[in-house]
């Protein structure tokens, strides 16, 4: 009998993460779920392979919150889409995601690699 | 999670909808440009977003309030199990309905008279006072000189206020005129009570001066009737007696003074406001009739101030030997919640009964659907979901019993003020259904949907799934042990009650039928008068001459109040030096010529009054003539003195009954009274036929002859009598109609487990039947089991009802709590009940053909 469990913590880190790649790529300009996706792939140059479909959950996630807004546009090939762009909150919460993920990133090097104490 | 998402849940997951659609209308294009087909390119793009339900879902998910959502399904699919079995609904739903709204309607009532006086600001901390002798435990009111004394010498413990409770005549403009209740009271009164006018203020220190216009606070209802409500009725007069009031102030609506209240006052005047006649008598010694209650300071319990006041009391006597000595002083809260909590208990056991029932029909129905619930659990459902699920149900069903209920208790609400007794007063009940009573019903049917709902939905959410799965016939027998064990609590409870009402049935009887020292059957028809205003007089003789000439009426006859109306109750010493060591309190009606040949009293010495007897003829009853000089005998002719009269006993009367039914054996004193004038008194007149046939000819007669006296009451010995017998009817017509509706719930309890019992055994009946048993065999075994039950709920109720009746013990009369009648009609009313509640479930198992028995499993 399936049970609810919690998401594992890699899956958390993951979630936090994704949001900061989502609101990196809308700094350029306002975007629809397919370019988003494929964005943080190109830019990634192919290492992170997020599964398209749980991009959506994540945009739905950062609407809540107020730190993107949505709006129904004409997409390249004069279709409707959902275009998501990033509001002033989303613009100072991404500041503050980037800083805290240099912090991660520096502590982990520092346990990984001690002898290259980065100043 | 906002909620403007919630509400909309839907339309924005018919957005993503959209939105998943244009990515995959967006890749599929990009498919095509890098060279698929199209068939291939949609199913690429398919692939790529990943399931879009499950996406889908979880946006959805994020939407939601977890238990909300689920709550709401729960709803959804109870009404959906109720619409396919309405005939069990409507039971469970009928069931509860007729138990749910007389606890309602109890409940007003309750609130009405006894738990909103209780609830007034400052209520736990207001004590009544009263002086008390030593020896007899009589209690008496205090005299404005005590109540004085007491405010300054025991000013520590709190602040005491006091009023006399009287009626007032009011006249309004258009000459018509009611009596209503009335306080007079001192000039702390309203402050130390907390209580606020609506409109204008009310009463304070500063109104306690004897010049000017004296003034009044009104009720809210008294403000309606006579002012309609006007926005200028303070500054109006108020006539009262005769005399001009001014209104400064009308009170709240539904203001409530501490106690209980069935005659709540109309009209507040200061003590100050009295004539000057009322204020001689008011700073008497002896005049003791004020009401007193005492607000004990913060931090003073209850021992100190007792401690403190007895200490003035004992000062008192000491001061005052006349009308002190040997009394001490008395602390009692006052309003008893304790009747109505006891009401409300007694209605209560009925929805137990209700619940019971309930809960077997849950039962039966949780095994019906035992099928489904086992293929929930198979399919992932947690026993708490299951149960929440159930809970849902039965409080579905409470909710719905509690809105039928509270219109059942509308319904019973509406007639109850004309029950009123007490036909001199127009008394206000103000029975409604308000706000507290709604918490109250809500309150009562989630109580119920729990303890009906948590066993079956215990029981019904673990259930044996393999077996179940398989369909096999399921083991019944622990659940049929506990219907069987609620069906022995019904009954039970059913025999408590009807023990209960029994009793107070006979109790009824017993006090209707006895001798009240008088003939209540007599042809007599008093009518109670008074003047219309102080100072004026009733010309009592030249209206029993008019009388006496109406063709119908034999004789006329006077007294000054007749006995068991009520009032009138104050004692008067008796002191007899030589012969008596303390003084007597004896009770005191005066009396006119052949007094007690109208009543019908028997003397047992001396004789009747009659014209020549002044005031200082008296006939004392038995009591009074065996507790003074020894024996009837010896009384005729002795002397005494009363109220600063000489007195001579001329004749001994039969004992009987004075102020109340059950009144333990008061000595008592009929002073001649010879006919004249007077500012009240009641005409006692002889009719030939029926006394209120006469009713009309007489209250004619008498406005023509004294066209300004007013009638306040005129009435039958008998229906005065009922008056008396009002709280005893009242009593048993309660516990009986509990009883009723309890019974009648049990019945229906006891047919569906005999019912649940034939069918659980047809095949066994089967077999029976088919090895060669009778019918009387069958029988036998339909019903010994139910003759068993009823057996040991019997004996369960009967003894919880003995132990209870010791506390009833002060309101019967004449019957012991062991009374075999009682038990014997209980036990046939049950015995009864059960019989019908068997038959159709008996016929049937009769009627059961072994063929189709042996084959069905």
């Amino acid at each position: 009998m399936p049970k609810k469990g919690s998401p594992p913590l890699q899956g958390e880190l993951l979630q936090g993460t994704l949001d900061l790649l989502i609101l990196q790529t809308l700094v350029l300009g306002p975007a629809h779920g397919h370019t988003i996706a494929y964005a943080i792939e190109h830019r990634s140059e192919d290492v992170l392979q997020v599964e398209h479909g749980s991009l959506y959950p994540a945009l739905h996630r950062l609407e809540d919150r107020g730190w993107i807004a949505s709006f129904w546009g004409t997409s390249e090939n004069n279709r409707k889409a959902r275009y998501y762009r990033l509001t002033a909150m989303g613009r100072t919460q991404l500041a503050q995601q980037t800083s805290r993920w240099d912090e991660l990133v520096r502590a982990v090097n520092r346990v990984l690699r001690p002898s290259e104490e980065v100043s | 999670m906002s909620w403007t998402r919630f509400f909309r849940r839907r339309r924005w997951d018919e957005e993503r909808a959209r939105e998943l659609e244009a990515y995959l209308d967006a890749e599929t294009d990009e498919n095509m440009a890098r060279g698929m087909s199209p068939e291939e390119a949609r199913y690429a793009a398919k692939r790529k977003l990943g399931d879009t339900t499950r996406i889908r879902e979880e946006v959805y998910r994020m939407n939601t309030i977890g238990w909300l959502e689920t709550l709401w399904q729960d709803v959804r699919y109870a009404l959906r199990m109720f619409v396919k079995s309405p005939g069990a609904t409507a039971v469970a739903v009928i069931s509860l309905a007729i138990a749910i709204g007389p606890n309602c309607a109890l409940f007003s009532v309750v609130d009405s008279l006894i738990l909103k006086p209780l609830s007034v600001p400052g209520a736990p901390q207001m004590f009544s006072l009263w002086t008390c002798s030593d020896k007899k435990g009589q209690v008496k009111d205090l005299s404005y000189p005590e109540f004085l004394d007491y405010q300054a010498q025991a000013a520590e413990i709190g602040s005491f206020v006091a009023y006399e409770r009287d009626s007032a005549l009011l006249t309004d403009s258009s000459g018509h005129r009611e009596l209503v209740p009335a306080r007079s009271v001192t000039g702390n009164y309203f402050p130390v009570l907390g209580a606020r006018a609506a409109v204008g203020r009310t009463l304070g220190e500063n109104d306690a001066h004897f010049e000017g216009t004296p003034l009044a606070v009104i009720s809210y209802s008294l403000w309606q009737r006579q002012f309609g409500g006007a926005a200028d009725a303070v500054g109006k007069s108020l006539f009262m007696s005769g005399r001009a009031f001014s209104i400064v102030g009308i009170l709240p609506r539904g203001f409530r003074e501490p106690g209980l209240m069935i005659l709540p006052p109309d009209v507040w005047t200061p003590l100050s406001a009295y004539t000057s006649s009322q204020r001689t008598s008011l700073m008497r010694r002896d005049a003791q009739y004020l009401s007193t209650l005492v607000r004990l300071r913060e931090g003073v319990d209850l021992t100190r101030a007792e401690a403190v006041l007895k200490t003035v009391a004992k000062r008192l006597a000491r001061q005052y030997p006349d009308t002190n000595k040997g009394r001490t002083i008395v602390l009692d809260n006052p309003g008893r919640g304790a009747i109505g909590v006891i009401v409300l208990s007694l209605a209560g056991l009925v929805l137990l009964i209700a619940c019971a029932n309930i809960v077997g029909i849950l039962m039966a129905q949780g095994e019906s659907r035992r099928q489904e619930f086992a293929v929930r659990v198979a399919v992932g459902a947690s026993r708490g979901r299951l149960v929440r699920q159930l809970i849902a149900e039965s409080l579905l069903l409470s909710l719905a019993a509690a809105g039928v209920g509270l219109l059942v208790a509308l319904w019973l609400i509406r007639p109850m003020p004309a029950l009123n007794p007490i036909p001199i007063f127009r008394v206000d009940f103000d029975f409604r259904v308000d706000s507290r009573v709604l918490i109250y019903t809500l309150a009562v049917a989630l109580v119920t949907a729990l303890a009906a709902g948590l066993v079956p939905s215990l029981r019904a959410s673990r259930p044996d799934l393999v077996s179940t799965l398989k369909g096999d016939a399921p083991r019944v027998w622990r659940r049929f042990r506990l219907r069987a064990a609620l069906v022995i609590g019904q009954v039970a409870i059913s025999q408590f009650l009807l023990v209960g009402t029994g009793l107070l049935v006979r109790s009824y009887l017993e006090v209707e039928r006895m001798r009240p020292g008088f003939d209540p059957g007599r042809n007599v028809l008093a009518a109670f008068l008074i003047a219309p205003t102080e100072g004026k007089e009733v010309e009592f003789a030249r209206l029993a001459d008019k009388l006496r000439g109406l063709p119908g009426v034999t004789r006329v006859g006077f007294t000054d109040d007749l006995l068991l109306s009520g009032s009138g109750a104050a004692r008067h010493p008796v002191v007899i030096p030589g012969v008596t060591s303390e003084p007597v309190g004896v009770g005191v009606r005066t009396a006119g010529a052949g007094y007690f040949s109208i009543m019908g009293t028997r003397l047992l010495r001396g004789r009747d009054f009659d014209r020549s007897d002044f005031k200082s003829s008296v006939v004392v009853n038995e009591t009074m003539a065996r507790q003074i000089w020894g024996s009837p005998d010896a009384a005729v002719g002795k002397l005494f003195r009363m109220d600063g009269v000489d007195c001579r006993v001329i004749g001994v009367a039969e004992n009987g009954k004075y102020f109340e039914l059950n009144e333990n054996p008061i000595p008592f004193v009929f002073a001649a009274a010879p006919l004249g004038k007077g500012g009240e008194g009641t005409l006692l007149i002889e009719t030939a036929g029926p006394p209120l046939a006469m009713a009309g000819t007489v209250r004619k007669a008498i406005h023509d002859a004294e066209p300004d006296a007013l009638i306040m009451n005129l009435t039958s010995l008998r229906q005065s009598m009922r008056l008396s017998l009002f709280p005893y009817r009242v009593g048993a017509g309660l516990i009986g109609t509990i009883a009723l509706l309890g019974v009648f719930l049990s019945g229906v309890g006891l047919y569906g487990l005999v019912s649940y019992s034939v069918s659980r055994r047809t095949h066994e009946i089967g077999v029976r039947v088919a090895m060669g048993a009778e019918r009387s065999d069958v029988l036998t075994l339909v019903f010994r089991e139910l003759v068993f039950r009823l057996a040991i709920g019997s004996v369960i109720g009967f003894a919880v009802a003995l132990a209870g009746a010791q506390i009833l013990r002060s309101a019967l009369y004449g019957v012991s709590a062991t009374d075999p009648i009682g038990l014997t009609a209980a036990v046939a009313v049950v015995a009864a009940v059960g019989l019908l509640a068997a038959y159709a479930p008996a016929r049937r198992a009769l009627r059961v053909n072994p063929v189709d028995a042996l084959r069905e499993q």
